[in-house]
């Protein structure tokens, strides 16, 4: 057993999502934080004196909508509150957020792949920041763009409650889905419309407490949180392994960082050099990433570091009161959430756990599947056609489900021509000319008189095609498979394409054997 | 001619009729402010292009057959803390020198839209923290009935310029009696209406929760015919609300027939021990008896947390303006540290060389009471104490119409008299804060005056109402200044009658 393997990973997850609204949370200001900087700014967002906010209603009930969504203990009302603290790209040195009566406190969500449910800390609704941009070439000049500053943000932070990498992915997976399917965020992590924060910390098997958490920021991709607890995982068990307790304290990860080609002294000050060869044997357990190991957790500040944020509840909204009926309005009118869809999709139509995740992960595609089961189609069978037929059209057109040319009763009517016709002379004679002609598959069938061959007549023109052609017949004979294709194109084209090859092969196989047989 | 001693009214209808224009009005008033501000050092600054411009399209309009607002063509000072549009607005600090805003508060833009001109801004104490109006970077502004004496604050200048006969009508803002405290000592009406009935955007805030914007003027009508235009809800300003059954001028209808006949005034047993001068207690008394003899009752009634009042205000004030501050950094506008080695060091500088002493001490006090491990002590109790206030206002005013008392525990002291004792200061808020700690509506209006030096000082009493309740609020002063019936005097030396 190695020294990973004697202790628990313990990892809770923060998550910034970028709600999308049409304008800011407390302005009219347009959301287009890749505008040219500082076009998108008024007096409000740029904090100038006497401005007060005013809350973006949309932004409001979108961020109520994902508390519902995870079964927060909403409070009779919610209120926003102050948080203190100065950075030239905050211009009101306080940013408007929630600790007090947060709009969605507990909560849980059930994870898409597994289907464990993880309890949700809460959620909650503030304000983002602009951009420092700090100018290049050693100059003192930073710059700030204020486009972004005041766009609404929706705080979604869980309790400690994932003990590996896979649970970690697979709620980032869920979360991402969630907020896509209740209409939230476009939640395009490339776009920074996510940011994630991972609090990480380990402890032996069976022990109750949990260690000293450390939280890591800058994970800019899905990738880089996975390696970064990876990494952090490894280096408090090298600490603890070495006797040294790991502290409290954020840690920013960094991407390009490969320490199998560092020498130890890059490490920088807090590794000490007599831990630096443990840590490394400890890394060196990790699953390799893609392109090799890169990447580390580096210091960034203590606990004791830790500003004070002096909150206090804002005096410039008024709570908010969450009415009964407006929250029951809500719930009534939310999707199936994707941990519920995959699981229904597992029990009800049987379907592989896979295939189901897949669907469940886009739900446009998994509404046309379930269009094609409405049609009277098997779901084992809808399954395949959608997965493979459906998506590779919609691949090659670059088109979303919602928008398939092909409607999904016609891809059920297809499934049904395939217990009356052979399977293959569906697929490729059929499937192609829906696409093409833009007609249903019994239109397709009736204006191109497509039927099945008949197994006499398959028989017939494969004796017919071996007799003609004798010096593939001679090669077949030699052990070239591949020679078998003459006879399968002269039958093709004997039956005009409304043979089954796999028919044509069998009565192959079967001359093949006479022919051995009388030798 | 002069219209200086006129009212609010007069001018408005003078101007409807045609009697007068606009450019008139607004060229008499800056005059006016030429000759005799320099002496009391209300103004700011004036806006004569703006004003008389304003001013001409007023009268245009009126030319054109078109119908004017309740305010034709008056003119009114503008509190310095309150955004014009493209006039410098400082809120009276070094920090905002030169700041010029996008936009009119929404107290302004309603009094513009009711065809009021706006004739400049006026001196305050920095950002309203204060109660005398004489510490700022633009000196002090002094009592226009004792130039040695200060005219309160924090709206020492709305204070004074309407009561100099510079204007008919200010906007001053109240967090803790910066309206109440310099009418009382300059002897003119001011009202701070309820929390929420007029609109705070574009009021440069100092403490978000108590913050009330409202009008000063020589008398009650006027107040009424300026709150009927101030007052309503404002998309701007997420805690305003719509005064409740409102009709469309609450205020001046409210006062119509107003009499004191029958109605029970609550007198504050708390508030005689407070007042530090026996002649302010008299004044009060004698009001009193001028309401009995309008046929008012007086009952007496107990407001037992009054000496609560002020620390509980001191710890929300300032937590909330040690935030509302924050803003004030150097960075994105407004002064800026010219020597500073780095981001911490340029903001620092530019806060410690631009706000004043006074300012500075209510931010540190305000970061210490928010601070982890001190904001349950101080401010979670102040919150609670602040609700007990509330309760206690709410049960004193059963079966009572108003409270009364004094407004200010004394008349205008001099100036610099209370310079080094910020305690001192703070005590001469006791009859007015806890008013903005409960959100209720209180005026104050003139009751007479004290000689302590055989200058005649100003002595204002105070009523207070239930939540919301401001029209009848301002019928009751209405009858209270006709019971009253004090002899027209102006100060002298201003022009006009001594």
């Amino acid at each position: 057993m190695s020294a990973l393997d004697a202790y628990e990973l313990v990892v809770g997850m923060e998550v910034h999502a970028q709600l999308n609204t049409e304008s800011k949370l407390f302005c009219g200001c347009k959301v287009e934080p890749s505008a040219e900087a500082n076009t998108w700014t008024c007096p409000v967002c740029l904090g100038h004196p006497g401005t007060l906010p005013v809350l973006n209603q949309a932004a409001f009930r979108k961020a109520l909508t994902l508390a519902v969504a995870l079964e927060s203990d909403l409070e009779a009302a919610t209120e926003l509150d102050r948080k203190n603290y100065y950075y030239p790209d905050l211009p009101k040195n306080y940013q408007i957020s929630q600790i007090y009566h947060n709009i969605g406190p507990g909560g849980t969500i059930e994870l898409l792949r597994s289907g464990q449910r993880v309890r949700m800390h809460n959620v909650h609704l503030e304000e983002d920041a602009g951009k420092l941009i700090h100018e290049g070439g050693g100059g003192k000049t930073s710059t700030v763009d204020l486009n972004r500053a005041g766009t609404p943000l929706a705080e979604i932070v869980t309790h400690p409650d994932f003990r590996s990498v896979d649970e970690v992915d697979d709620y980032m997976e869920t979360l991402t889905q969630l907020l896509r399917v209740l209409d939230i965020s476009h939640a395009r992590m490339n776009e920074g419309n996510l940011r994630f924060e991972a609090s990480i910390s380990v402890r032996k098997h069976g022990e109750e407490e949990l260690g000293p958490r450390v939280e890591i920021k800058n994970l800019n991709s899905y990738s880089a949180v996975r390696r970064a607890i990876d990494y952090e995982r490894a280096r408090q068990v090298a600490l603890l392994e070495a006797g040294l307790e790991p502290r409290q304290e954020t840690r920013l990860w960094s991407e390009d960082w490969d320490p199998r080609k560092t020498r130890a002294g890059a490490y920088e000050q807090d590794v000490p050099a007599e831990h630096r060869a443990p840590l490394e044997a400890v890394v060196a357990l990790l699953p390799p990433g893609k392109d090799g190991w890169r990447g580390r957790t580096g210091f960034m500040r203590s606990k004791e570091d830790t500003q004070d944020y002096r909150y206090f509840p804002e005096p410039d909204l008024p709570p908010i009161a969450l009415a009964d009926e407006e929250v029951a309005a809500i719930r009534g009118a939310l999707p199936e959430l994707p941990g519920a869809r995959r699981r229904r999709f597992v029990e009800s139509l049987e379907l592989a756990q896979k295939a189901a995740e897949v669907l469940a992960r886009d739900y446009d595609l998994a509404d046309y599947f379930e269009a094609v089961v409405a049609g009277g189609a098997a779901p084992s069978e809808a399954i395949n056609l959608v997965l493979n037929q459906v998506a590779a059209l919609l691949n090659e057109k670059g088109l979303g489900a919602a928008d398939c040319p092909v409607p999904p009763a016609w891809v059920a009517e297809l499934i049904g021509l395939m217990s009356e016709l052979p399977k293959d002379l569906v697929l490729k004679k059929v499937w192609p000319k829906v696409i093409k002609e833009e007609l249903s598959p019994r239109e397709v069938v009736a204006k191109h008189t497509i039927e099945a061959v008949s197994a006499d007549a398959i028989r017939e023109a494969t004796d017919a095609a071996w007799a003609a052609n004798p010096k593939a017949v001679a090669d077949i004979l030699a052990g070239n498979k591949k020679a078998a294709g003459a006879i399968v194109g002269a039958v093709m084209k004997a039956t005009k394409g409304q043979a089954g090859p796999r028919d044509v092969n069998a009565r192959i196989q079967e001359l093949v054997k006479e022919a051995q047989d009388r030798q | 001619m002069s219209y200086a001693w006129e009212s609010a009214a007069s001018l408005a209808a003078q101007v409807r009729s045609g009697e007068t224009t606009a450019r008139a009005l607004t060229e008499a008033c800056l005059a006016r402010i030429e000759a005799v501000d320099g002496e009391l050092g209300c103004f700011l600054r004036t806006d004569a292009e703006g004003a008389l411009s304003a001013a001409d399209a007023i009268d245009a309009r009126r030319a054109a057959g078109e119908e004017l607002g309740a305010l034709a063509g008056v003119p009114v000072g503008v509190k310095d803390n309150l955004c014009t549009e493209g006039l410098e607005t400082t809120a009276g600090s070094r920090m905002l020198r030169g700041h010029r805003p996008l936009f009119d508060a929404s107290a302004v833009a309603r009094l513009k839209a009711a065809d009021a001109v706006v004739i400049g801004k006026l001196n305050l104490d920095e950002f309203g923290m204060g109660s005398s109006t004489e510490h700022g970077p633009d000196g002090p502004t002094r009592n226009p009935w004792d130039r040695t004496r200060v005219p309160g604050g924090s709206s020492g200048g709305s204070a004074a310029a309407v009561a100099g006969g510079l204007v008919p009508l200010s906007l001053g803002s109240d967090t803790g009696g910066s309206i109440r405290q310099p009418a009382a000592l300059c002897g003119c009406v001011g009202v701070k209406p309820s929390y929420g009935l007029v609109s705070r955007s574009g009021l440069i805030a100092f403490a978000s929760s108590l913050d009330v914007v409202g009008p000063l003027t020589r008398s009650v009508a006027d107040a009424a015919l300026a709150l009927d235009v101030l007052v309503g809800a404002d998309p701007a300003d997420m805690t305003t609300h719509a005064l409740p059954g409102a009709s469309p001028a609450p205020f001046s209808a409210a006062l119509e027939g107003a009499s004191l006949k029958g109605k029970v005034l609550g007198l504050v047993r708390e508030y005689r021990e407070l007042t530090e001068d026996a002649g302010v207690w008299s004044a009060v008394e004698a009001a009193l008896d001028a309401a009995r003899a309008a046929g008012a009752e007086v009952r007496e009634v107990s407001l037992d947390l009054t000496s609560a009042a002020i620390p509980t205000y001191q710890v929300v004030s300032t937590a909330e303006a040690s935030s509302n501050l924050g803003r004030y950094d150097g960075i994105h506008y407004g002064h800026r540290a010219q020597e500073a080695g780095d981001i911490v060091q340029l903001m620092s500088r530019s806060r410690a060389e631009a706000f004043g002493p006074e300012v500075q001490r209510r931010i540190l006090l305000g970061t210490f009471v928010l601070s982890s491990g001190f904001y349950d002590a101080y401010y979670l109790k102040a919150q609670k104490v602040r609700r007990q206030i509330a309760a206690a206002f709410a049960q004193a005013l059963e079966g009572v119409d108003a409270l009364i008392g004094p407004t200010s525990p004394l008349p205008a002291f001099k100036l610099g008299e209370r310079e080094q004792d910020p305690l001192a200061m703070y005590a001469v808020d006791v009859f007015t804060v806890s008013t903005n700690l409960a959100g209720l509506p209180a005026i104050s209006l003139p009751a007479g005056s004290v000689s302590p030096e055989g200058t005649a000082l100003p002595v204002g009493v105070q009523l207070t109402g239930r939540r919301d309740s401001d029209p009848a609020l301002l019928a009751l002063a209405a009858g209270l200044e006709a019971a009253l019936a004090l002899p027209t005097t102006r100060p002298a030396g201003l022009g006009g009658q001594a």
